[in-house]
């Protein structure tokens, strides 16, 4: 891929410069004091390998629940302007704008009466893994429509028109077209869903709670660990979601940046 | 393509059933209990044969989840008076309440000392910053203001200290150096034996103990299990752990002639009856334990 030739532009500078150079300076403090704090002996225990298999299982059953649901809501909603489409997309953005404390009390409150109490009795999501995997689904759902609506906006649609004119079927038309113009978007949207979901707290620990080995993910054991006053155990969980975070956002360069 | 076979990995042994237990008994339990909970989990299934499952998180948030899910079979919150709020809701049985441990106000700072506080007066020197927990919210705060009203340093000391919202934010604000005291419980020093210790405080200022109670929830699943394991927590093989971990497991005896005040919730007053503890005194180690 050839890489655009930037001018330089009128605005901007020096001024700009040193701001962004503080704003990256400031970013790597906070790193470097995580670091120190981490470098320290840890006063208590870390089960780092139960919390990354509970945290990596969870947010990859969430991505996949969202890409499921998500990307045929977002087609949808990015071939069909009809009427009501905004209070649908203000439903849907919900979840990411409310605290995911509140996205996981709504969640248990739901469970409470039918058909809430139906699933329960049937999956069983409080303090159980498909409790993390309901959690994480509803926090991140929202950010995969998004994105894949996006995606599926950015396709042309004369070249669907021009398949179907060349006798496509509309499933041929979606495989064949369709789906691989918007691909780079979507693998963004499970990339950014997957992140989002590692890093997920808040509803999380209010629909399935901390149970060790089986609810407890890298981002509530480092809550348990602030509050339990294992500082060192909780900067190297931080540093394990930073890793996790710089990997994910290489990838999502690496993958919009493909050519399609 | 190893990650994603690891992740499916990882969710197909997350959903299998945990390993077969005679008994399980979920307790949710302030996450500064953590230690102590993790000690005393093997020996009780080794011993009652009972699988004790932790829930741990701040002693409030369990506290709704508890109400919200009705869930959960033994609750021991971070302080006695979430174990009152518990009783006024009617989540857990009055009947079952055990104090496990004892939590005694305390003056912190930095290991070695290294700004020289030795009373309640010296928070007032300029350069010295200071923190306690927010009074309405937090047990340790309430108590820590109640420690300066006796020093008569209320509103001085409250005019300059920092307010953390839990206990162990309060610990952790001195134990990064962002502060250079605190008021807390004595039992932070415990926590943090490389970089907190105790400053010996007149015990006429100690204006009583908080607890470490525990109860059984209404809706536990089975209710002679979670008691069973209550009863654990609070016997010897129990208390050992606790004070292995720095807490006291008996209330110190108050001051002379100080008929120290019950907690918000409940804490104890520390009966002259239940003798063998000495009182905090300056010279004494802070963390003396007797009782345990």
């Amino acid at each position: 891929m050839r890489r655009a030739i930037v001018p330089a532009g009128v605005v901007g500078g020096r001024p700009a410069a040193t701001t962004a150079a503080l704003l990256v300076a400031y970013l790597l403090l906070l790193l470097v004091g995580l670091g120190r704090l981490a470098a320290t002996p840890a006063e208590g225990s870390l089960h780092l390998a139960s919390l990354l298999a509970v945290s990596l299982a969870g947010a990859a059953c969430a991505t996949l629940l969202a890409l499921a649901v998500g990307v045929p809501a977002a087609l949808w909603l990015a071939r069909t302007p009809r009427v009501g489409r905004r209070v649908i997309t203000t439903l849907l953005d919900l979840p990411t704008l409310l605290s995911p404390v509140a996205v996981g009390t709504a969640i248990v409150l739901s469970l409470r009466a039918p058909p809430g109490s139906w699933l329960e009795g049937g999956v069983g999501l409080l303090f159980a893994f498909p409790g993390v995997v309901a959690a994480q689904f509803t926090v991140v759902v929202a950010l995969v429509v998004r994105t894949a609506e996006a995606a599926f906006a950015g396709v042309d649609p004369r070249l669907e028109r021009l398949a179907e004119l060349h006798g496509a079927s509309r499933a041929r038309i979606l495989w064949r077209v369709t789906l691989p113009l918007a691909r780079p978007g979507l693998l963004a949207a499970a990339v950014l869903a997957f992140a989002r979901a590692l890093g997920e707290f808040g509803a999380t620990v209010t629909v399935a709670g901390t149970l060790p080995g089986r609810t407890e993910t890298v981002a509530t054991g480092l809550y348990i660990a602030l509050e339990s006053g294992q500082l060192a155990v909780a900067a190297r969980l931080a540093l394990v979601l930073v890793a996790a975070a710089m990997a994910v956002l290489l990838l999502l360069r690496w993958v919009v940046g493909r050519p399609t | 393509m190893a990650g994603v076979g690891y992740s499916l990995a990882a969710f197909v042994v997350a959903l299998l059933p945990p390993p077969a237990a005679a008994e399980e008994v979920l307790l949710f339990a302030g996450a500064a209990s953590q230690p102590v909970i993790e000690e005393a989990i093997p020996r009780i299934r080794q011993e009652l044969k009972i699988e004790v499952v932790p829930n741990l998180g701040s002693s409030g948030a369990l506290l709704t989840q508890l109400r919200l899910t009705h869930r959960g079979d033994l609750y021991v919150p971070g302080s006695h008076d979430y174990l009152e709020r518990a009783i006024e809701l009617g989540v857990v049985d009055p009947a079952s309440r055990t104090d496990l441990a004892y939590l005694v106000p305390a003056l912190l700072v930095a290991k070695h000392n290294p700004k020289q506080i030795h009373a309640l007066a010296d928070l007032l020197r300029p350069g010295v910053r200071v923190a306690l927990g927010e009074p309405r919210t937090v047990c340790a705060g309430e108590y820590g203001l109640r420690l300066l009203a006796r020093a008569h340093l209320e509103t001085q000391v409250m005019a300059k200290a920092g307010r953390a919202p839990s206990c162990a934010a309060v610990a952790n604000l001195l134990a990064t150096g962002a502060v250079d005291a605190i008021l807390g419980w004595e039992v932070f020093a415990a926590w943090f034996p490389e970089r907190i210790e105790g400053v010996p405080l007149d015990p006429a200022l100690i204006p009583g103990v908080a607890t470490i109670p525990g109860a059984v929830t209404h809706f536990a699943r089975d209710p002679a299990a979670a008691r069973r394991v209550l009863a654990w927590l609070a016997s010897e093989s129990g208390r050992a752990i606790w004070a292995r971990h720095g807490y006291r497991t008996a209330p110190p005896a108050p001051a002379a002639g100080e008929g120290a005040p019950r907690g918000a919730g409940g804490g104890v007053d520390g009966d002259p009856g239940k003798a063998g503890v000495p009182p905090l005194a300056t010279t004494a180690p802070l963390l003396s334990e007797e009782g345990g």
